[in-house]
């Protein structure tokens, strides 16, 4: 594994007075022993072996392990150590040592990425730097970037409160946006001091630089750019938000205007190395919290397995699976109803599939089975509810009129609700900095606080019962990915800087590699979208093409083409949706969820303006997406040789998906309800990035072979699709290569900030390419062009592949077709047919022996 | 590839092939009336048919053209058309029949057409290449005169390159569309485009939009209000000019505001004139009227200003770069603005989006000591005053506000032609480059600085009729105009500047 990035601890030496509080020690200890001192009260009173078996619904061990994070006090600094007393004298408190750290590099001239906890203050940092640049500067501007305009209203808010009224700093601050109206939008280029906005409002504002007074006096004076919740912009929108960061520093190298950054995110495995490839800029990290925190307790709750009702032959194994285990929903409502029934105020985070409203009936319904039969105030909350009714649930909750709120992840980020005692999340959210974020929701000041995950089921979730230490290890943050190296994404933006300023050599220091820049430009030259005649040494060269390319930019794909989504119904808040997601996500009778709210795909237009057309649906169902897929023109970039003819590559080529049926099932017990029913979609190629490991010729005799009997027996669905091999050696090899492939991109989020919807896979016992001998398994970028995920999971490849062999030789499915939990994925375009744990992890132990040669 | 000849000039008083590309898809779209609006203002000596739906474009034209449609690629002829005395030719290659296409013995100018080449953009090897090269030079005759022009219907009208193939070199012209991969660099591509192609090898080429004929053509006009229109049995912008604006404002989705609106902007199409539509008026002081030229439309330089004073017939002041990377025309424009601007009007067509930004940045960027006087000037951009400023001051005769577009529907005729400020900003940046590059620059030779100052002299000159059939028209002074008595001059215009924007 990459060592993680983290601050030079002798450098944080140098702080002064702060008095560091050391993280908290991994060990725990099982609530269910009691005792132990380190963990809040709340569990104990409430969660205690004592408590469930007294007062929960038929309680059967739910609990798997529990973890007592203890309570830290405050680490501070006196104020006037930072900042002069002019300023330090206007603050009515001292600050926490992590502040006046940011705060000391931010006087050095440094760049600074702040990582500490959710509600760690780091607003503070940035708020108090705009503080200081005006005091010094009253012309003195500042640009700030949320993900969410939501968030951005918010922030207005506390900066104003902070800056012009606890502050007394006469600095004019501004949301310009999308909502914001001309009026004020001509006010605040032309006074503001502070602008708030999103990246991709700054991608279409960006052309206006020397077409506004305000503007290029905004620009000229600007010290400080804030990326706020920096992880968010990962992915491909952190691929456009970075192209977007250095069109924005190359325009100011030409006001002479050298602007500080200040970027806050998650806990991150790599925050030095994600701010710098957002930015372009070198960062010194601040992770040491000196904020204060209540102890609490963290459980893990597995809903019960009927093991009883499983078939290991079941023609559908995913459902019957599903059907066999208490669902996550369900039983994360009736332990948020367990809670609220010991009056400690709950937030629920949604399952993937489990809609808020539905789990606030769920609530309902799980407290009038509570043998305490307590009265439960529950209201759902999601984006999709109107402000009013927001704004509503906030002030309930605040006042406690409210004991449970069902929401979907939209409260991870620091938008105000206040704090809970105890936050519920249904299934493994994805990445580690997610569940902390929601964690974090509950724990007013120093008050403990107790926190459960419902397990999912999905390889992630079965790692992590299995291997609970994995969220409390500090050393095991996931990587923000965001790779600069998709030329179409780079493209795009080479002309959206030309048409903000023609490009001229000295470009390249912004624009990146030099030969990658001249390549382009001529390409574009070429091509008649800059001016043919210009060059780059001798004058610059023009944009040349259609007006507003920033226009055309889509921040959630690689290409141009973007899908809006409306409803027909109603309204609905959703980002537009690249091609590749609008064939797999939301082709005609697509169903899926939103904010909260379930839709279901009537239209799909590709016409000129791409429009996805849904309507409101209330059903207890999903639909799942079928494909084929084939991949060619294989070209290697990179190559690892490992011993004994077996070889792992990473490079490009053509995956070929077709996206070409769906089946509906039931949200509970995961039954095919109809299908499978054509698509109608087109096929879709994507030329994108992607790793393959080539085992020698013969693997699969070889393995065979050395196999136990009995092989698996092909299934009645084997025989019927001409794609899954009815041999029974071929069958079970086959599932073998399968199994090892779905278990390394189901558990890729272990290392990395990924959704594992974002890559796919395909295994095949033989391919034409000549590096190619024998079997062979790719895991692939879903998106075109590529975006550094298969990258990044081809550089973690072999941490990736010895976690994957213990989890898929563990789990406790003991099937030899596994599970959700293990190797099934509900991404799997062949309804995981076929699979073999057996043969998986013979073959992972192969590959994992070559790497040690 | 070698960058295209975009900046090979036309000879002075040379008279082009003027081809119309038109789609298919537009022909079927288009109403009759506008389609043949379309073809009368534009007089091509051929349509071209191109994609999509491009047989459509044979059938749909039947009636209404006089010319050859010429489809490359078809298998019905005709395949090729003469031009004007017959010393011109026009035609497909490769011809269906296998044979070479008969054309005239000794041909002054030849224009060939095919649908064979296209252009790849790649952007993962980050290359750019014309497709189909080999086979098309092959089906080329042996002899073709210099300044033969290749064009394609699968290469996007505007773009010129050339291109070596068979030990030939070939001057590429798009007159369709194209499926390259452009990116972010195109929006939607045109549905049609008059390509003037002059006997040298020069090209000019004009995008179009068919809406912008006929009903959909008036602002405050779209597909819905055009078939009202046409359904209450309005069917050409003649017959919206003639009905009274209180029958108008009857139909359905259609309130006295818009009706006023539509009205006066189809009267000044039909009648060639502007339309008075609200109350404000132009600047007491005499006006300055200024152009600049750039070295694009997001420009780093600008190397011509053009001042006008005195009126359309007075006198015209170019003030030129002396050599690239200078500003010393800069400051002589500045020195005289100290001069003799005090209190007058600095007018200027779309100047708050582009020239009045793009002077102040560069006099920020070279000559900080104008910056005041600067911004204590008194800035006036007459297409703001005509069309936004209040909701509108006036409806402006031309299919579209581009300055030309309205000045010629005034009835003005520019002096200079085969130029626009694309092809004078890429004579520039070609100029510009071989300054940069040349070991000994004073050997470099200069473009024709007269003709390209002449160009900008026309623009100021068209701008300064536009302003004064304005300030005529403000003061009820124009041609017997009576305002519409329901009218009052209340309407609003509710077409974005897109063009502009």
């Amino acid at each position: 594994m990459r060592p993680h990035d983290s601050s030079d601890p002798a450098s944080t030496g140098g702080d002064g007075a702060e008095t560091t509080t050391d993280d908290p020690p991994a060990g725990g200890r099982l609530l269910t022993d009691g005792g132990d001192d380190s963990g809040g009260a709340v569990a104990d009173e409430v969660l205690s072996r004592e408590a469930l078996a007294d007062s929960y619904p038929d309680y059967r061990d739910q609990v798997s392990h529990a973890e007592g994070v203890p309570a830290r006090e405050a680490s501070t600094v006196p104020a006037g150590e930072v900042l002069r007393p002019a300023l330090a004298d206007r603050l009515e408190r001292e600050l926490f040592s992590h502040q006046a750290a940011g705060l000391r590099r931010l006087a050095d001239g440094d760049d600074v990425v702040v990582t500490t906890s959710t509600s760690s203050g780091k607003t503070w940092i940035y708020a108090l730097q705009m503080a200081r640049n005006h005091l010094a500067n009253p012309e003195s501007t500042a640009l700030c970037l949320f993900p969410m305009k939501a968030l951005a209203r918010d922030q207005e808010r506390t900066l104003n409160d902070k800056l012009r009224g606890d502050w007394d700093v006469d600095a004019t601050i501004g949301v310009y946006d999308g909502d914001t109206d001309q009026d004020r939008k001509r006010r605040i280029r032309r006074e503001a001091n502070v602008v708030l906005t999103n990246p991709a409002g700054l991608n279409v504002y960006l052309p206006r630089h020397d077409r506004d007074r305000g503007w290029h006096r905004f620009y000229s004076n600007l010290e400080l750019v804030v990326v706020d919740e920096a992880h968010e912009f990962s992915g491909v929108t952190g691929t456009h938000v970075a192209f977007i960061l250095r069109r924005l520093r190359r325009l100011l190298s030409y006001y002479d205007a050298d602007p500080q950054f200040v970027l806050t995110t998650a806990t991150i495995g790599n925050p030095a190395t994600h701010a710098s490839n957002l930015t372009g800029a070198e960062f010194e990290v601040v992770d040491r919290d000196g904020s204060p925190r209540g102890a609490r307790d963290i459980v893990l709750w597995e809903p019960p397995l009927e093991d009883d009702d499983l078939d290991e032959a079941a023609d559908d194994p995913l459902a019957d699976f599903e059907a066999a285990r208490a669902s996550t929903g369900t039983e994360a409502a009736t332990v948020t109803a367990h809670l609220a029934a010991h009056d400690t105020q709950t937030l629920q985070f949604c399952s993937a599939r489990q809609g808020t409203e539905i789990a606030a009936k769920q609530i309902v319904r799980a407290a009038a089975d509570h043998p305490l039969d307590p009265y439960v105030e529950t209201e759902p909350y999601h984006a999709g509810l109107g402000k009013k009714q927001r704004r509503a649930v906030e002030n309930k909750l605040k006042s406690a009129d409210l004991d449970a709120v069902p929401t979907t992840n939209a409260l991870e980020l620091g938008i105000d609700i206040g704090s809970v005692d105890a936050t519920v999340t249904a299934g493994y959210p994805g990445t580690k900095q997610s569940f902390w974020q929601q964690v974090g929701r509950a724990g007013r000041g120093v008050s403990d606080a107790v926190s459960v995950l419902v397990g999912g089921t999905d390889a992630m979730d079965g790692y992590i019962f299995r291997n609970p230490g994995y969220l409390f290890d500090d050393d095991t943050v996931e990587d923000a990915v965001v790779s600069v190296d998709n030329d179409r994404v780079y493209a795009d933006h080479v002309l959206a800087a030309a048409a903000e300023r023609p490009l001229s050599a000295g470009d390249a220091a912004y624009l990146g590699d030099e030969t990658r820049f001249r390549e382009v430009v001529s390409m574009w030259q070429d091509a008649g979208v800059l001016e043919p005649a210009g060059d780059l040494d001798a004058g610059g060269v023009t944009y040349d093409g259609d007006r507003r390319p920033q226009s055309r930019l889509s921040i959630y794909g690689t290409g141009t083409t973007e899908f809006r989504v409306v409803c027909r119904d109603g309204d609905i808040d959703h980002d537009p949706v690249a091609r590749e997601r609008a064939y797999r996500d939301y082709h005609v009778g697509a169903l899926f969820l939103h904010a909260g709210q379930q839709y279901r795909v009537v239209e799909i237009d590709e016409g000129r303006r791409p429009v996805i057309t849904v309507e409101t649906a209330a059903t207890d169902e999903y639909t799942q997406t079928m494909s084929t897929k084939r991949v060619q023109d294989l070209s290697v970039r990179e190559h690892t040789p490992l011993a004994g003819d077996y070889d792992l590559y990473f490079g490009e080529g053509t995956v070929r998906i077709r996206y070409d049926e769906y089946l509906v099932r039931n949200v509970f017990g995961g039954g095919v309800v109809e299908g499978p029913v054509p698509t109608e979609a087109p096929p879709l190629d994507l030329e994108t990035e992607l790793l393959w490991v080539a085992l020698p010729e013969g693997h699969a005799e070889r393995t065979i072979e050395a196999l136990e009997p009995p092989l698996l027996e092909p299934t009645a669905r084997a025989e019927r699709d001409g794609a899954v091999p009815d041999a029974k050696a071929m069958y079970t090899y086959g599932g073998g290569l399968h199994a090892a492939e779905h278990g390394i991109i189901g558990l890729a989020p272990l290392e990395l900030m990924i959704d594992n919807a974002d890559v796919g896979g395909l295994s095949t016992p033989s391919h034409g390419h000549e590096t190619i001998p024998g079997p062979t398994w790719f895991v692939h970028d879903g998106i075109d062009g590529g975006i550094g995920f298969s990258k990044a999971i081809y550089e973690h490849f072999e941490s990736l592949a010895r976690r994957t062999r213990e989890h898929v030789d563990s789990c406790d499915c003991r099937r030899r077709r596994g599970c959700p939990m293990c190797v099934m994925s509900e991404h799997c375009g062949n309804n995981n047919d076929p699979l073999d744990r057996a043969t998986g992890t013979m073959i992972l132990d192969d590959v994992l022996a070559a790497f040690e040669g | 590839m070698a960058e295209g000849s975009r900046s090979v000039l036309p000879p002075p008083d040379a008279d082009p092939v003027r081809l119309l590309s038109l789609t298919g898809r537009a022909v079927a779209d288009a109403p009759g009336p506008s389609m043949r609006r379309l073809l009368s203002a534009t007089a091509p000596d051929a349509v071209v048919g191109v994609g999509p739906q491009t047989p459509v474009v044979r059938a749909g034209l039947a009636r209404d053209v006089d010319v050859d449609v010429l489809i490359p690629g078809a298998g019905r002829p005709p395949h090729a058309t003469t031009v004007g005395d017959g010393s011109r030719h026009v035609m497909s290659v490769p011809s269906t029949t296998g044979r070479p296409v008969d054309r005239p013995a000794d041909p002054e100018q030849v224009v060939c057409l095919t649908d064979r080449l296209t252009l790849d953009v790649d952007p993962y090897r980050r290359t750019t290449a014309v497709d189909g090269l080999p086979a098309y030079a092959e089906a080329l005759p042996p002899e073709l005169p210099d300044g033969t022009v290749h064009c394609s219907t699968r290469l996007r009208a505007g773009f010129r390159t050339t291109a070596t193939a068979d030990g030939r070199t070939l001057s590429l012209v798009g007159v369709g569309r194209t499926e390259a991969t452009l990116g972010v660099g195109a929006g939607d591509q045109p549905d049609a485009a008059v390509v003037e192609i002059y006997p040298n090898g020069a090209a000019d080429t004009t995008a179009l939009s068919p809406d912008d004929f006929g009903l959909t053509g008036l602002d405050g006009v779209g597909e819905t209000r055009a078939e009202t229109l046409r359904r209450a049995g309005y069917r050409t912008v003649e017959a919206v000019a003639g009905a009274p604006t209180r029958e108008l404002a009857t139909l359905d989705g259609i309130g006295s505001t818009v009706a006023s609106g539509i009205r006066a902007a189809a009267t000044a199409q039909a009648e060639s004139r502007v339309v008075p539509t609200g109350d404000d008026s132009l600047p007491n002081r005499e006006p300055i009227f200024v152009d600049i030229e750039t070295d694009g439309l997001e420009p780093s330089v600008v190397w011509l200003v053009g001042v006008l004073t005195g009126g359309s017939e007075g006198r015209y002041m170019p003030f030129t770069e002396g050599a690239p990377g200078t500003t010393d025309h800069l400051e002589a424009f500045l020195a005289w603005l100290d001069a003799n601007a005090g209190g007058r009007p600095l007018v200027a067509w779309n100047g708050y989006r582009f020239d009045f930004p793009v002077l102040e940045t560069q006099i920020r960027q070279h000559h900080p000591e104008y910056a005041d006087l600067w911004e204590g000037l008194y800035t006036f951009d007459l297409l703001w005053w005509a069309r936004r400023q209040n909701g509108g001051n006036a409806a402006l005769p031309g299919r579209t506000d581009k300055l030309e577009a309205v000045a010629e529907g005034l009835g003005w005729t520019p002096a200079t032609t085969g130029l626009d400020g694309a092809t004078v900003a890429a004579v520039y940046n070609d100029y510009r480059r071989a300054f940069e590059a040349a070991a000994d620059p004073a050997t470099v030779d200069g473009p024709d600085w007269r003709r390209l100052e002449a160009y900008c002299e026309d623009d100021v000159r068209a701008l300064a009729v536009i302003y004064e059939a304005l300030d005529d028209a403000a003061r009820g002074l124009s041609d017997g105009y009576q305002p519409d008595p329901t009218g009052d001059g209340a309407a609003g215009t509710q077409g974005a500047l897109s063009d502009f924007s």
